[in-house]
């Protein structure tokens, strides 16, 4: 009996959708299952509040890979990223920094901290640059499996071996330094300013449950050099209508090449017979068959609660149970009836049109993780800031202003136990606001409508279990080949049939839409359906 | 053969003297305190010695299994630990690991460069392959956790770990639950086996007979202030009297930063060679107290871990991550009969504030009262301590380090100091380094001066 559908993925979320877009457009039978009424997973833009949409979870865009962008014709269905043209980082002494797209005033900025960090700053980015030509084909192409002996798994291994040599001694060492070590003692090899290095570490931390100062951080500055929009690197940008849009349009993509998608459509159980994948369960009850089954959920809810130990080798069942995800930041989303200057630079110029960094010294971003390492967030938290409302007016009625404010430390393990962020939800928002309001003195009086999401919000609402935004930790063995375990990164499963397409597989987490490629890449040359 | 200078007199500084006065060579060790010992009168624990290097230095010492580490806190000492199921099952986890921990402690580090032989990686290789791939997976997977989440994996209760990873925390600057503190556990339980009977008195004992013996010439209250460079080329050291020594082979076992930072003028160096040892993280944790008692602490157990359970080794961690006073401390000890090294943990080298007179007394009175409590009254005598900075000054320790500079995934095998130097040769010809800082690491192996000294 021939199956209605060639593929089944659970989960709507950017990843599932972009794994939906390809293999439709590959001809392939498909049904997306969301749960939620609103698609994008994490990446959704939800008007909570009448007249103000907030890009509730996830809020800057840099690594879509454009490959993605031109297959899927994204633009045409709707997509358009606005650059973000600055990064602003205030001080507590009413200094401030702004690094932008402008070498000369960038080095303004830096040489009036530090002239030797200023004229280092432009070497710097040349040297990140250079370890993101050679890193950026590791993210575009799945992980080599060092357990095989098959011809491909040998060849992308000496390629990547061969790719690393070329690079070098100094620029292999300094890979090597990359992926090893602190973001701060990366940092410091090369700057002496603590005000330059401190909102430079804070990207190796975000949805980490690390320090700056923790090893294994530095890694993720490489990012920041990986960026590319519209053909012009290292970029960050915000889509246009928040980061729904981005799902929104690859959803659009999808349903043009013919796929199917459903949405209040929570699956509840992903039916195995013999060790293979035969379909889903619905919460309603109905079932659904299809050749294979493609989970963008986060791996631990996929084999533990939607597959079931029982049907898996007890191996990996210790090895998903291993599976770091220990969430470590919430979102704070302001609706604000008018603009908050900041004391250290008031107007609404460049340095609101990017990303704002509250990370005013490496020693205040390293107390912020104590407290999470005791089970507390932070009193006084790192915040990553965007009004997406000054890129895209559309985002609030004229002259308001919606604030975007990503926030760590907010361990999912509390020490009263997860369950209990409900009850100190607020008492966490005004620590944010408390804290912002230092900078942002006229902040408090300006809030119509304050959203605060928990880490127990996020695995309550968007399915990211233990709240953790990159569906499982960033760290150095959870990638590559051990993402989300040794020998099972390449998107198939223990279970036949079954396959992941999200952000625990590899490449790992941020709106990437590469796991969904890679693993449509994957299922199409295999012939899997 | 020519003359050979060894600057130190410590263990590696001997060790290195011995094997190269074996080579034919004509050694003088040059130490600037009154007597030889160096750090051995910081250390006491002897199970990281790698049986190999006695072996190869000829000395005469007894072997003795090593008592357990025991964990103490204001309840008492805590039930050994050693025949816990899981504990045993660790152990037996860490042995899969040891044949090729302890090669790799055997040798000079690969070298990783390019200009290198390929032939250098073919022995850790084969061992590498002994241990099959789905072991060695298994290690690139666990060197990069945090040794809490390693010892949870296999269910070891929390207050046991503290003492499990206590002691392997002082070569390096993290805390139980900083990323790859797991190796540093690791390598240091792999390392470890039977003791030096005697301690180290009786192995700085052997090792001072043996260089007599071979013809070393010992110098003390001898301070190098520089080494003499001519063309690229080691001829000899200044010494603070104003006097010169001339050699044909400088062996510097005092730190990397110290020995080319230092004691060779930046003028001598290659452009951008100074650079290379500058960002070698050296960041001291440890304060060392020696502690004269009249009666035995800890019901006479010889390797007490002086701490709740993590936290409070993560909390002590925590003080000297941020430049503090200590709140906190934790201790681990090693009582000998008549005395107790102890080694303070949670101390940082650049405190804020700096160290003082009465900060190292206020230091001192933390010491005694954490360890008051486990001996009767009037057991703990008089108690002297060196905070890290004493030990840089006194010591020649970089950055105040007990072990030169921190243990680090970028900072250990053919990465120890640095990938230029690891090879324990330097930009200057006839300049070698032997001390501590250099591979391997993980524990007081013994092996960094007999290593460098088959590079000359």
């Amino acid at each position: 009996m021939s199956k209605k559908y060639d593929a089944i993925i659970v989960g709507g979320g950017h990843n599932g959708l972009v794994c939906a877009a390809y293999l439709a457009k590959a001809g392939r039978r498909v049904l997306v299952l969301e749960k939620r009424e609103v698609l994008g997973g994490a990446a959704c833009s939800e008007e909570v509040y009448p007249g103000f949409t907030y890009s509730v979870c996830s809020y800057v865009v840099s690594l879509l890979r454009p490959q993605i962008i031109r297959d899927l014709q994204l633009p045409k269905f709707g997509l358009h990223v606005l650059p973000l043209e600055s990064t602003f980082s205030p001080y507590p002494d009413g200094r401030s920094l702004m690094r932008s797209a402008d070498p000369a005033a960038t080095r303004r900025e830096i040489a009036a901290f530090s002239p030797r960090d200023a004229d280092v700053y432009p070497m710097f980015g040349k040297a990140m640059g250079q370890l993101a030509r050679f890193t950026k084909p590791i993210i575009d192409e799945r992980a080599p499996n060092p357990m095989s002996w098959k011809p491909r798994e040998l060849m992308q291994l000496l390629k990547m071996g061969k790719q690393f040599r070329e690079l070098g001694d100094d620029l292999g060492l300094l890979q090597y330094k990359l992926t090893t070590m602190s973001a701060v003692d990366f940092l410091a090899e090369w700057f002496e300013t603590d005000e330059l290095i401190a909102p430079m570490s804070c990207s190796g931390i975000i949805g980490t449950m690390l320090g700056v100062k923790s090893p294994g951080t530095a890694y993720v500055l490489l990012h920041h050099y990986m960026g590319e929009i519209d053909g012009s690197s290292r970029a960050w940008g915000f889509a246009r209508g928040g980061t729904g849009a981005i799902s929104m349009a690859i959803a659009r993509a999808a349903q043009h090449f013919g796929a199917e998608i459903r949405t209040n459509a929570g699956v509840s159980q992903i039916k195995v017979r013999s060790g293979a994948a035969q379909g889903v369960v619905l919460e309603d009850g109905s079932e659904l068959d299809a050749k294979i089954v493609i989970s963008g959920a986060e791996p631990r809810l996929t084999f533990l609660k939607l597959v079931g130990e029982g049907e898996l080798p007890d191996e990996f069942v210790t090895q998903i149970k291993r599976y770091k995800l220990r969430g470590s930041s919430g979102k704070v989303n302001l609706a604000l009836d008018r603009f908050p200057d900041f004391a250290s630079r008031p107007g609404i110029g460049m340095h609101v049109r990017g990303d704002i960094s509250i990370a005013p010294s490496t020693d205040y971003l390293e107390r912020a993780y104590d407290d999470a390492k005791y089970g507390d967030f932070s009193t006084r938290p790192f915040m990553n800031i965007v009004f997406p409302s000054v890129l895209d007016p559309d985002m609030a009625p004229e002259g308001k202003h919606v604030m975007s404010i990503f926030v760590q430390y907010a361990p999912y393990h509390i020490k009263e136990g997860p369950s209990h962020w409900p009850e100190k939800r607020e008492a966490f928002g005004d620590a944010v606001i408390d804290t912002l309001s230092e900078y942002c003195p006229t902040l408090k009086e300006s809030i119509l409508h304050r959203q605060v999401l928990t880490p127990w919000d996020l695995e309550q609402e968007f399915g990211l279990t233990e709240g953790n935004i990159f569906h499982g930790e960033l760290s150095l063995e959870q990638l590559l080949f051990q993402r989300p375990a040794s020998g099972w990164a390449q998107y198939k499963t223990p279970i036949r049939k079954l396959w992941l397409c999200g952000s625990g597989a590899h490449p790992g987490g941020g709106v990437m839409g590469a796991p969904g490629q890679l693993a449509a890449r994957d299922i199409l040359l295999q012939g899997a359906c | 053969m020519g003359t050979a200078l060894v600057i130190g007199g410590g263990p590696n500084g001997l060790a290195a003297a011995i094997t190269m006065a074996a080579q034919g060579h004509q050694v003088t060790v040059l130490e600037a305190r009154s007597a030889v010992g160096g750090r051995a009168e910081l250390l006491a624990d002897t199970s990281t010695v790698q049986p190999w290097t006695v072996k190869s230095l000829g000395l005469k010492l007894e072997w003795s299994d090593t008592p357990e580490w025991r964990g103490a806190d204001e309840g008492g000492v805590r039930p050994s630990a050693a025949e816990l199921p899981a504990v045993l099952a660790w152990r037996k986890e860490v042995d899969r690991f040891a044949g090729l921990i302890r090669s790799l402690s055997a040798a000079a580090p690969p070298n990783i460069r390019s200009d290198a032989s390929l032939l250098s990686l073919v022995g850790p290789a084969l061992q590498a392959l002994k241990l099959g791939r789905a072991d060695g997976l298994e290690l690139a997977r666990v060197g990069p956790l945090c040794a809490q989440d390693w010892l949870d994996e296999w269910e070891i209760p929390r207050n046991v770990q503290s003492t499990l990873i206590a002691p392997a925390l002082l070569g390096t600057w993290m805390g139980p639950q900083s990323p790859t503190s797991a190796l540093a556990v690791l390598f240091y339980t792999a390392l470890s086996g039977q003791s030096v009977v005697g301690g180290m008195p009786a192995l700085l004992e052997a090792l001072v007979d043996r260089a007599e013996a071979a013809g070393v010439a010992v110098r003390t209250e001898s301070t190098v202030t520089a080494i003499r460079v001519k063309d690229q080329r080691a001829i000899g050291v200044e010494l603070s009297d104003g006097s010169q020594l001339d050699a044909e082979v400088v062996l510097s076992t005092v730190g990397p930063k110290a020995t080319l930072m230092r004691l060779v003028s930046a003028r001598s160096l290659p452009v951008g060679e100074a650079e290379t040892v500058q960002h070698v993280r050296t960041r001291g944790v440890v304060a060392v107290c020696t502690v004269q008692l009249t009666a035995p602490l800890f019901g006479g157990a010889e390797r007490v871990v002086v701490a709740k359970d993590n936290v409070a080794l993560e909390r002590a961690f925590d003080d000297a991550k941020h430049r503090r006073a200590p709140r906190s401390p934790c201790l681990v000890v090693h009582q000998r009969a008549a005395d107790a090294v102890v080694h303070v943990f949670g101390v940082a080298r650049d405190r804020d504030d700096g160290w003082s007179e009465a900060g190292a007394e206020h230091l001192r009175s933390q010491v005694c009262a954490l360890l008051q409590p486990h001996g009767d009254e009037g057991a703990v005598g008089a108690l002297s301590l060196l905070t890290p900075a004493d030990l840089e000054a006194e010591f020649g320790l970089d950055g105040g380090h007990l072990f030169h500079g921190e243990f680090a995934i970028d900072q250990f095998l053919s990465f120890r100091p640095h990938p230029k130097l690891a090879g324990y040769r330097t930009a200057i010809d006839g300049l070698f380094l032997g001390g501590a800082g250099m591979h391997p690491s993980g524990g007081f192996t013994l092996a960094q001066g007999i290593l460098a000294a088959r590079q000359v």
